[in-house]
């Protein structure tokens, strides 16, 4: 027995000869993120005198960002209501104007919203009820004249939420005309906003029920935790939504590479209103709003409170400052491009600096914080 | 000087061949059929129930090809191909049509294996590979129902090198994947382990220690000095029921700990079985009815020297040295074999990497000079995605279909790059590919370094 011991015991001085013989000059020591907390904090000078341990992350996240963007969202949609109920009782160029500019603030505050794509928010199914365009106008207008429908149905999404408001409000010569005319317009109207009401209400009903404590409860970084739905979840919403829907459609740069490349503006978000200024600043101004609550999930900040404990936290523990820089540089990559242009379609800029943030994700953020990507549910090795 | 070295080799050749060929009990053989059998059904069952026939092969449109002419059949085909290996897979267990489905079973998982790179998995390569050996040895001679047909088959033993072949195989498998962990990551920096178990933190008691660097580092230590050694301490007598414990503990830990593995601990649990003596078999085997009476075993059939011909021995040896070479090849290749994968495959190499990044491809239609970015969600399933996103193999065959696919709708040939940056072992990223190397008209990537040296 005594010599097997000896053996171990050469064998793993051996191992330890041999693996420092292939020695990687390597200066930064890897990084585990603890889920629990972290004995030693060192506030900074201007950070709240929280440690950036995954709780008090998942507190922040919910409390701070998650929560108020769907209050906001709520506190928009009712004051839209009520300002079409006040149109719909005296549509004047006024009133109209003042719907207007209720949409574009509840349309600002959805980009928001969306962009927490997970738990209640996709259970509700938010993105596919609200926000798919471009709108199927034939389809919008046999809903309008049959005066049936269900905001909620699948046959439906292509007339629905704001895109559709988009049509009604911006799509006529004379809109003001067309609601005259056209009792069954206002009605439908009434109907969809009163639908993205109820819809705002019931995401704010569930964030702050149990959701919020089972949010932050599901703690770690694994596959299903709270940090791992948050971070995979919001990303493919930017992919899929941000990067492809809102960009990369339109300009033509994303799809299958055997149908014909073409740019299609049609495919922009905000149509009908582009087309009338003639330019597509508020298309932009939506992509700015979203990707700004991308940064705020980053952060771990609000606009109005300050900044909490963030994704950036945990980096900034884990002694990565040059990648939280390199992040926070992308941003403001993005918002430059945005402020640098009128037109979405053009050149392919703000699409790859978009892109780049993908990247910075994937190939940097997520395995720094160990956080697994949530693709393939199959055997491994 | 000549003749005489000629003749001590022949004489040791001849040493080896009739200790190769000598007959010893065939009671390890019989196990190792009905369990390993027992194992193969119910993969093929897991593989069923959990979807994964249609989701791995018949629901992508495009498969990552080992070689261009194997692809999943039609229709239905795959339901009844996975059909034939269950029904195999109970004929080995039984030992019922036994060579039959051993062959039957060797070739039809080794296409299905050989399908899509995506799905390579160590453990699938081993199943290849030991259902292989099964065909060549006569694990149907006892204790089966081919003997109720053929009783004249019957035979208490076997040839040595039927039972050792086994032994070697599995030996050479846990020593170069403790091999493939002598690296500076995995010793002195404990990736991905420290990356891994962190995300285990539910697991009940262990589960409280998984942040702890020190557990990654003990994890890897371990897992390195059991996989280099393990094997010894099965083969060696004294120490071979302390060592099964070993694999027990060791591979039941691996299966909590990664689900993801699948089968892998319970193919190493069962197959390493054959390391013990045939007296264990034959109690093993006698607990079930199918016991060999000491008198049967000692027979002359056991006494009986068979002189074994030259070039069997010569396959054998031959089969080794290719087993030895395998896993080494990659030395023949430039570079960091974990940056550009090239001889990683078919190696023993488990759980050395976590790679993350992100990959995309553009097509350069040269004629209109626009440049779109390819939506690889159209042509590939989430997990052919993930494992498309860094091995440049894949990479190359992926660009070469989107481009014919382009040809065949436009006529003439696109240019195909591949923009990637990729981070190994939860380092930051760097960029993987050059993204200005067309991989579509080109035809040796590698060689004209496409992919980028990795910076340490």
């Amino acid at each position: 027995m005594r010599s097997i011991v000896k053996l171990w015991f050469l064998l793993i001085v051996g191992l330890g000869l041999l693996a420092s013989a292939c020695t990687d000059d390597e200066p930064a020591p890897p990084i585990v993120v603890e889920p629990d907390p972290d004995p030693d904090p060192e506030p900074e000078p201007n950070e709240p005198a929280v440690e950036p341990t995954i709780s008090n992350l998942l507190i922040n996240q919910v409390d701070e960002v998650i929560i108020p963007t769907y209050f906001d969202y709520q506190e928009k949609v009712v004051s839209f209501t009520a300002i079409v109920d006040d149109f719909v009782s005296a549509p004047t160029e006024s009133s109209l104007n003042a719907v207007r500019e209720a949409y574009l603030q509840a349309y600002r505050s959805y980009q928001a919203a969306a962009v927490h794509n997970y738990y209640a928010t996709s259970n509700v199914d938010l993105v596919n009820t609200t926000n798919l365009y471009p709108i199927d106008v034939t389809l919008l207008d046999e809903l309008i004249s049959s005066e049936s429908y269900n905001f909620n149905t699948t046959a439906q999404r292509r007339a629905n939420g704001y895109p559709a408001l988009d049509y009604l409000l911006y799509g006529d010569q004379d809109v003001l005309a067309a609601f005259a005319n056209d009792p069954k317009r206002t009605a439908f109207l009434q109907a969809l906003v009163g639908a993205l009401q109820t819809k705002a209400d019931d995401l704010v009903q569930r964030w702050t029920g149990t959701l919020r404590d089972n949010f932050v409860n599901n703690g770690g970084v694994a596959l299903g935790s709270s940090v791992s739905v948050q971070l995979n979840r919001s990303l493919v919403y930017y992919e899929e939504h941000i990067r492809g829907n809102k960009v990369g459609l339109p300009i033509g740069r994303l799809g299958p590479n055997d149908t014909p490349i073409a740019r299609d503006a049609s495919k922009i978000e905000s149509y009908y209103k582009s087309l009338q200024d003639n330019s597509d600043e508020t298309a932009l101004e939506l992509v700015r709003v979203a990707v700004e609550e991308m940064e705020d999930i980053y952060l771990g900040s609000t606009s109005e409170a300050g900044d909490g404990i963030g994704y950036e936290d945990l980096l900034l523990a884990a002694d990565q400052e040059s990648l939280d820089t390199d992040i926070k540089a992308q941003y403001q990559q993005i918002y430059d491009q945005i402020a640098g242009r009128t037109l979405i379609t053009g050149d392919e800029n703000l699409y790859n600096s978009i892109q780049a943030l993908i990247t910075l994700y994937k190939s940097d953020l997520f395995p720094v914080l160990n956080v697994q990507d949530a693709d393939g549910a199959n055997d491994g090795d | 000087m000549v003749p005489i070295f000629i003749l001590a080799m022949r004489e040791r050749s001849i040493q080896l061949r009739n200790w190769l060929f000598g007959r010893v009990s065939i009671a390890p053989l019989v196990v190792f059929r009905i369990v390993f059998g027992a194992l193969l059904l119910y993969s093929t069952y897991r593989t069923y129930s959990q979807g994964w026939i249609h989701e791995l092969y018949i629901d992508p449109t495009f498969h990552f090809a080992f070689f261009p002419w194997v692809r999943p059949l039609p229709g239905d085909g795959m339901y009844y191909v996975f059909g034939l290996l269950g029904v195999s897979s109970l004929g080995i267990m039984l030992g019922f049509g036994y060579r039959i489905c051993a062959v039957l079973f060797f070739l039809l998982f080794t296409y299905v294996e050989l399908i899509d790179k995506t799905y390579y998995l160590n453990h699938y390569y081993l199943v290849s590979i030991l259902s292989f050996w099964m065909i060549w040895v006569p694990a149907h001679r006892w204790f089966s129902m081919d003997l109720l047909l053929f009783p004249s088959i019957r035979s208490t033993t076997c040839a040595r090198w039927q039972i050792w072949i086994f032994r070697c195989q599995l030996s050479i498998v846990y020593f170069f994947a403790g091999l493939a962990k002598v690296n500076y990551d995995w010793l002195y920096r404990a990736q991905p382990m420290a990356t891994w178990l962190p995300g285990k933190h539910q697991l009940p008691v262990l589960g409280s220690f998984m942040h702890l660097k020190l557990v990654a580092y003990l994890f890897s230590w371990a897992g390195c000095v059991y996989d280099l050694t393990i094997w010894i301490f099965l083969l060696w007598k004294k120490t071979r029921v302390l060592a099964y414990i070993g694999v027990l503990v060791f591979h039941i830990m691996t299966g909590i700990l990664f689900p993801r593995i699948g089968m892998f601990p319970y193919i190493m649990i069962t197959s390493t079985l054959i390391f013990f003596s045939s007296d264990f078999h034959e109690r093993l085997l006698s607990l079930i009815g199918g016991g060999l009476k000491d008198d049967q075993v000692t027979s002359a059939e056991l006494k009986s020297v068979s002189h074994g011909s030259r070039w069997p021995t010569w396959l054998l040896i031959g089969y080794m040295v290719v087993q030895l070479f395998l896993p080494l090849r990659y030395l023949m290749y430039p570079g960091h074999l974990f940056w550009n994968e090239r001889g990683y495959r078919l190696s023993w190499r488990v759980m050395l990497m976590e790679k993350n990044g992100y990959t995309s491809f553009i097509v350069r239609d040269p004629v209109r000079d626009v440049r779109r970015e390819v939506d690889q969600s159209i042509y590939l399933t989430p997990f052919q995605e993930q494992q498309l996103r860094s091995q440049p193999d894949m990479m190359i065959q992926f660009g070469r279909y989107i481009g014919d696919r382009f040809v065949a709708q436009h006529g003439y040939s696109p240019e195909v790059y591949v923009k990637s940056r990729i981070s190994l072992n939860a380092r930051r990223s760097q960029v993987f590919t050059d993204e200005n190397y067309d991989i579509y008209n080109n035809s040796h990537p590698f060689r004209d370094g496409w992919i980028q040296a990795y910076k340490r």
